[in-house]
């Protein structure tokens, strides 16, 4: 059995992978979006998204909507592997224990 | 580091809580540009008939072709959601089931009073949302019993202004729905 990852485990970011796997290669969610779905603070949030782009997980776009500045977060196709294999790992784990 | 089974088990729950979340927000942002659509074309429709009322019967074939034609241009032109392949195919459809079951129910009940047409219509159509706001979300079923409470009120209070009434409820309770679900999508 693999390890988990010791990145998207940590439950915020593991929160903010599975909104962002959920929609489609490339789509993107609006950094209030994101914060509202998983239900972080905006330094919270902020900070975990750093980990993660860090890592490669997700790519972080800003820009300018008329006047108003825009975050937007897209999970990278390393960002949806990573969290397909953590999400194995865990259904792993109860598979086990069941048996 | 290893875990534990509740561990993993919580784990997996929250994904799932979040995963509903996301598709609940999405399907909410995407279906708010329909209701500002309708809304906006009921308001016209429901102000015209007050209006030119000789003229209503034909005021409300423009208005639903108008509608349709641009609910399918609208869920066409968008691109899918992933995992909810083509949601804006059965949103349009479903709107074309429910008007296809108003003229079924029609054929059998007979023509209807204009004042009667305008309460039918939107029930038939809240009806539908409040059906797919017991899948899609409460916001749905929320909107489609308001329209109709407030539907029913107008059409026996409301006097000579039904068609008035009609415009700011339905109109107006779907511009405002699909304002409010653009915030929250």
């Amino acid at each position: 059995m693999a390890g988990p990852n010791e990145i998207i485990h940590q439950s915020m970011r593991l929160k903010i992978m599975a909104a962002l796997n959920v929609l489609g290669p490339g789509a993107a969610l609006e950094f209030t979006t994101l914060r509202g779905l998983i239900g972080a603070t905006d330094g919270n949030l902020g900070a975990h998204l750093d980990t993660l782009a860090g890592a490669g997980y997700v790519a972080i776009e800003k820009r300018f909507v008329g006047r108003k500045p825009q975050t937007r977060i897209k999970a990278t196709a390393a960002g949806r592997r990573a969290f397909t294999e953590h999400v194995a790992y865990l259904r792993e784990i109860i598979d086990v224990e069941r048996t | 580091m290893t875990m534990e089974p509740d561990d993993a088990a919580q784990s997996l729950s929250e994904i799932a809580a979040v995963e509903r979340r996301t598709r609940q927000t999405l399907v909410y942002g995407r279906s708010s540009v329909f209701f500002i659509l309708w809304g906006v074309l009921l308001v016209f429709g429901y102000t015209f008939g007050f209006a030119f009322p000789e003229f209503e019967r034909r005021g409300w074939f423009a208005v639903f072709a108008v509608g349709f034609a641009s609910a399918a241009l609208l869920g066409y032109r968008r691109p899918r959601l992933p995992g909810r392949a083509g949601w804006d195919q059965p949103m349009l459809f479903g709107q074309l089931v429910l008007y296809a079951y108003g003229w079924i129910i029609l054929a059998i009940v007979g023509p209807l009073a204009p004042r009667q047409a305008n309460a039918f219509w939107p029930n038939v159509f809240m009806l539908g949302f409040a059906l797919a706001g017991l899948w899609l979300g409460r916001f749905f079923l929320l909107l489609g019993l308001s329209v109709s409470a407030l539907t029913l009120i107008g059409y026996f209070w409301s006097g000579p202004w039904f068609g008035l009434w009609m415009a700011v409820v339905g109109g107006g309770g779907l511009i405002a729905g699909g304002l409010w679900l653009r915030r929250l999508g």
